[in-house]
């Protein structure tokens, strides 16, 4: 089929073509497109084309936005050190689409480039056999950051040394080049499949029809891989992800490999070095780990050993690897291939070491280590893309075309001070594809990272991989820090394969033993549910309150009057919020909303994501589409004065919070830590409020309307009616609600169907001692009821309650989120210097 | 130098470091450099370690650079950690003669090491690149052109090295840190020997000679007519400089004389961050900490009988 005739809408591929043909970056022409060829569409992208014109261009962009607010409902973020600066992952409806037997050309060649990488780091930390021979220069690799001497004579166990092998690619007319080796701690599997997941729900019917590899594979090769790797023969090795935490920036890629793997995602804290073996922490025990998926980069890995500033790492985990407990993965070190220089000593390596020709092309590189390369780079710096072999995230690469005549003097001068430090690449034409804008489809340079996984017998490579667009900021920059934008990679299979498999998410492997729990993810669960909690009691209290404030402004009269004023006391004790009826009540119940103070709806909400990063990938993915709904509202509360509206959808969210928690989390150890942290917080709003609200004895119409209004912050108003009407309650209104929040039973909102299930709870985590305490006080709570108390001397005791149920948060604390003692860095000094006599 | 100096001698080595903290430490993983090295001109015969409180691990590798690295691991609640180190060493080095160094240039020597093919490329490299306390920046360049000269004989070159960092900079103890570079001590012209080691290394470097940094211990006198106090030898530092015949020769620019028998070698690297005595990680809410570090270079009698066992 001749594809060129039948696509020449002039928006899809005339408009497109012009501007291929106009971009003028810098770059060597003619551009390769992946999408338009000479001849029109390529036969890779005819049923994507077809798709297209049947979209239109509205249809586009409808599914750009709706890529988008995917993105949002997964909470898939990129960068930033600070979680309320990350960014969100973003994404182009359009795939890329790479044909079955270019795939297997391409994939023979990541092999043999994963081959000849595998053999040079195993020598490099071994006999540096081919440094001696010159095959590469010494000053190349020895004076290389991510040279780790420490790291000197360690080898894991079999035979592959590097374990995780991706690659940044792009392609010219003449076919795929190396861009860069990513194998210090390689991002973005996690990432590739999040991608697929969303553009496969939005071109859904165009991903069923057409015959696409799925990535679900390669996880379970990866995680056989990982297990393969410990260095001992366990039935169940026990494999962690190592993150460097929430404030990374490809934190959301850790937690769903992590997730992806099977493993669980712990951090430094998590862990413990003991007798050179590292540990992990389990509940108040220790269990051994066989190996690390290491996503902490080298120099952060071990203050022991290298950056003592790094808090990120553990002391001895490079001894640990070096007497062979630990297998980590990438070794520590890995990241010295990612050194450009490499590339110009890759093609005469490949013959020495595995004896073929270099089948995949890197750009070709001139050392300045080398005299002659170093004239040639000097003499031809405007066309050459400069590259220090040590890449750090703030050194950007040069392109010589781009220097102002200042710039390229300080660069010469740097090459010229530390030439072993630098090379000159040649500028690639790198191929465009097309990007959804509201201009139009329009040509973005494109990079692809591969991910391939070495196990014994070679490297098996994932079908597919993270395509990559230059974002608006830069016109050939492909980086996520530039506003890159990610593409679905397809590559197509010429044969059926089941195509629900990459949009379910299920763990690559069954877990096989439970989920780990150390103090840090307790913690994180216990104060997850106590801001949830929180920030819905929070809520409905200002739903309460702007409701009596707007009666009020009917009804007058004292009666009203004392409630309001009763509620907003409690209130304002309660969230630490100022709300007198003289002033403004309605302004500092929308402040208590929206506000970044501790107490505020939106403060809550805030601790309440940062927990839930924490234990990303204990929760289920439907966290974060409820979370995100959260925030898109409190944003419009904080725009809006009229906040009732946007105050009852908080707390609509909150019942999906309560259901995504009660539906699909297990019932273990990890369940019981975020239920006893919602039980004391009910409880204790429960309590408290009854405190505050009920602090000055009112006549009986107040009374009654304002053991309403508590009835109503606590949920149990209904409840409350239906006994009254039942004739169960007689008496004075206060006595009857008491009754109801404190000991009532069968009341799911009362303090002592708190304590039930937090008792519940604790035995659940282990902890018999609290949960006999909770059980007494409960057992105490009900037997005072056949005392009959009067409600002066129930609401005298009640600030005991609120205390001893602080108490337990405090004792839980203690005793099951104990921490480590802050870590420190001895450096000696110049201590015992001496000057002979 | 008077051949006193050369003759071979058997010491005993005691190196004690004390760290001492105002509350209770919970976890200590320490790396150090515990056991001195053997070489053509010293052998270890008796060696023992001692930590305080008992350690959980304590184990031993040899490093990139062919030193003793030892890890050890305390995790007994402590407030004061003790690590020993005693050692019978046996030295006898032979006297370098600087005369016949001078068959070289400064610049036909650095040219016959980068092209040999005898030496280890490997090792040469590494201690001839910068490294991060020994930068090579234009103010070293310009301190070593007129004392290592392209046409200079490498012998004399070496001795003026020694000599005119001797001169040039006073020793002060206090005004230089860990993290001084280069440039500053040139503008500081003072410190002690682990700047003068490491602004030796840095001259040599500068003019393509292959240089090291050397840490280990040195025998003192006691002043005359006095006592020799217990703990007042000293951990010390120097350079060494790689010939082109592969021998390296050990200089002492904080004392202005070529190392010899009294010197026992710990540990080489590219500077003092390869070879740094004893490093720990710490877990602690403790807040101040201090450390004391004494050693004792007993010179041991000669005689036909075995050394005794270090105690």
């Amino acid at each position: 089929m001749s594809a060129a005739a039948e696509y020449d809408e002039p928006w899809l591929s005339d408009t497109y073509r012009e501007r291929l043909v106009g971009m003028s970056d810098g770059f060597p022409a003619p551009v390769f497109d992946e999408f338009l060829g000479p001849d029109g569409v390529r036969p890779a992208y005819a049923a994507l084309a077809e798709q297209m014109e049947a979209m239109g261009r509205g249809g586009l962009l409808a599914a750009r936005a709706e890529v988008a607010r995917f993105v949002s409902d997964e909470d898939m973020t990129y960068g930033g050190t600070d979680l309320s600066q990350a960014t969100r992952w973003l994404v182009d409806p359009l795939p890329l689409i790479i044909g079955t037997a270019e795939w297997r050309d391409l994939e023979a060649g990541l092999r043999q480039r994963a081959e000849l990488l595998d053999a040079i780091l195993s020598d490099l930390y071994t006999k540096r056999h081919l440094l001696q021979r010159g095959l590469i220069p010494p000053q190349l690799v020895v004076g290389h950051p991510e040279f780790v001497l420490q790291a000197d004579g360690i080898r894991l166990k079999g035979r592959r040394q590097l374990v995780l092998a991706a690659t940044d690619l792009v392609r010219d007319g003449s076919g795929w080049r190396v861009l860069s080796d990513r194998t210090q701690a390689p991002s973005g599997a996690g990432y590739v499949m999040g991608t697929r997941r969303i553009v496969t729900r939005t071109l859904a019917g165009l991903h069923r029809r057409t015959e696409t590899a799925f990535l679900r594979d390669f996880f379970r090769t990866m995680a056989s891989a990982l297990q393969d790797a410990a260095p001992t023969s366990t039935e169940l090795p026990r494999v962690v992800v190592f993150s460097p935490g929430t404030a990374s920036e490809t934190a959301y890629d850790q937690a769903f490999t992590a997730t992806l793997l099977g493993f669980p995602l712990v951090q430094a804290e998590d862990l413990v070095m003991r007798q050179g073996r590292v540990w992990v922490t389990d509940g108040d025990g220790l269990e051994p780990v066989d190996v690390i998926l290491r996503r902490v980069d080298s120099a952060f890995a071990d203050p022991l050993e290298l950056r003592s500033d790094s808090r990120l790492g553990l002391p001895g985990l490079i001894e640990a690897s070096r007497q062979g407990h630990v297998t980590i993965v990438n070794p520590i070190g890995s990241g010295v291939l990612e050194n450009p220089g490499l590339a110009a000593f890759l093609p005469r390596l490949a013959r020495e070491v595995l004896d073929e020709d270099l089948a995949l092309h890197d750009p070709q590189t001139w050392w300045c280590g080398n005299d002659a390369d170093r004239s040639h780079v000097l003499a031809n710096i405007d066309s050459l893309v400069l590259k220090p072999t040590h890449r750090s995230t703030r050194e950007l690469d040069r392109f010589g075309w781009e220097l102002s005549s200042a710039e390229r003097e300080e660069l010469v001068a740097r090459i010229k001070a530390c030439p072993w430090e630098w090379v000159g690449e040649e500028a690639l034409s790198v191929s465009t594809s097309p990007v959804v804008t509201a201009k139009g489809l329009v040509p973005r340079r494109t990079v692809l990272r591969t991910f391939g996984v070495g196990v014994e017998s070679g490297y098996t490579f994932m079908h597919g991989g993270l395509g990559r667009v230059a974002g608006g900021n830069h016109p050939y920059l492909v980086s996520n820090s530039t506003g890159a934008l990610a593409k679905d990679v397809w590559v197509l299979t010429g044969a059926t394969t089941d195509q629900a498999a990459d949009r379910t998410p299920v763990a690559a492997r069954a877990a096989g033993r439970p989920p780990l729990l150390s103090p840090r993810v307790a913690e994180n669960l216990f104060w997850l549910g106590r801001y949830a909690n929180r920030a819905e009691n929070t809520a409905r209290l200002i739903v309460i309150c702007e409701d009596l404030d707007r009666d009020y402004a009917y009804l007058r009269g004292p009666a009203a009057s004392q409630v309001l004023q009763a509620m907003l006391s409690a209130f304002s004790s309660l969230t630490g919020h100022p709300a007198d009826l003289g002033n403004d009540p309605r302004g500092a119940l929308h402040a208590a909303l929206v506000g970044t103070s501790a107490g505020c709806v939106a403060a809550s909400v805030q601790r309440l994501t940062d927990a839930a990063h924490e234990v990303r990938n204990v929760l289920s993915v439907d966290t974060w589409s409820m979370l995100s709904r959260l925030e898109r509202t409190l944003d419009e509360a904080r725009a809006d004065h009229e906040f009732q509206p946007h105050s009852q959808k908080i707390l609509e969210s909150f019942l999906a919070w309560s259901g995504i928690m009660a539906e699909s989390m297990v019932r273990d150890e990890t369940y019981s830590f975020l239920d006893a942290g919602a039980r004391i917080e009910r409880a204790l709003h429960t309590v408290d409020l009854m405190r505050r609200a009920f602090a000055r004895e009112q006549a009986l119409p107040a009374e009654s309307r304002l053991a309403e209004a508590v009835l109503a912050a606590c949920e149990s108003l209904i409840t409350y009616r239906r006994r009254v009407a039942d004739g169960e309650y007689r008496g004075r209104p206060l006595d009857a609600t008491l009754r109801l929040l404190l000991w009532d039973p069968s009341n799911p909102r009362s303090v002592l169907s708190q304590l039930t299930h937090l008792a519940a709870d604790l035995r659940l985590a282990g902890d018999a001692t609290v949960a006999a305490e909770v059980e007494k006080l409960g057992s105490a709570i009900a037997g005072a009821e056949t005392q009959d108390p009067s409600a002066t001397d129930v609401l005298g005791r009640l600030s005991e309650l609120s205390g001893e149920l602080r108490g337990w948060s405090d004792r839980l604390t203690r005793r099951h989120f104990t921490r480590h003692s802050p870590i420190r860095a001895q450096q000696p000094g110049w201590n015992t210097p001496w000057q002979v006599v | 130098m008077s051949a006193e100096h050369d003759t071979p001698r058997t010491y005993l080595v005691r190196h004690r470091t004390v760290y001492t903290y105002d509350g209770t430490v919970d976890a200590a993983y320490e790396r150090g450099f515990l056991r001195h090295r053997d070489t053509d001109y010293q052998t270890v015969l008796e060696h023992r370690i001692v930590v305080e409180p008992e350690p959980d691990a304590l184990s031993e590798h040899v490093d990139f650079f062919g030193n003793h690295s030892y890890y050890v691991e305390v995790l007994t609640d402590h407030s004061v950690l003790e690590v020993s180190e005693f050692a019978n060493i046996r030295v006898e080095r032979t006297p370098v003669d600087l005369g016949s160094l001078n068959r070289w240039t400064v610049a036909s020597a650095a040219a016959e090491i980068a092209e040999s093919s005898e030496l280890d490329a490997v090792e040469r490299t590494a201690f001839l690149l910068p490294s991060d306390l020994v930068e090579l920046a234009p103010a070293v360049s310009a301190y070593a052109e007129p004392i290592l000269g392209p046409d200079r004989p490498l012998g004399d070159a070496v001795e003026g090295l020694i000599h005119a960092i001797y001169r040039d900079f006073r020793y002060e103890q206090g005004v230089t840190s860990v993290r001084t570079s280069l440039p500053e001590l040139l503008d500081l012209r003072a410190g002690v020997c682990q700047d003068f080691a490491h602004l030796a290394v840095g001259c040599l470097r500068s003019v393509g000679l292959p240089a090291r940094y050397v840490s280990g211990h040195v025998e003192t006198s006691p002043p005359p007519g006095g006592e020799k106090l217990e703990g007042s030898d000293a951990s010390h530092a120097w350079a060494g400089v790689l010939t082109p015949t592969g021998l390296w020769v050990d200089l002492d620019p904080t004392n202005d004389h070529l190392v010899d028998s009294r010197y026992l070698t710990t540990a080489w690297g590219r500077d003092f961050r390869d070879v740094s005595p004893l490093k720990g990680v710490i877990y602690t809410e403790a807040k101040e900490s201090t450390l004391k570090v004494g050693v004792d270079v007993i010179r041991l009698p000669e005689s036909d009988d075995p050394p005794p066992p270090p105690q």
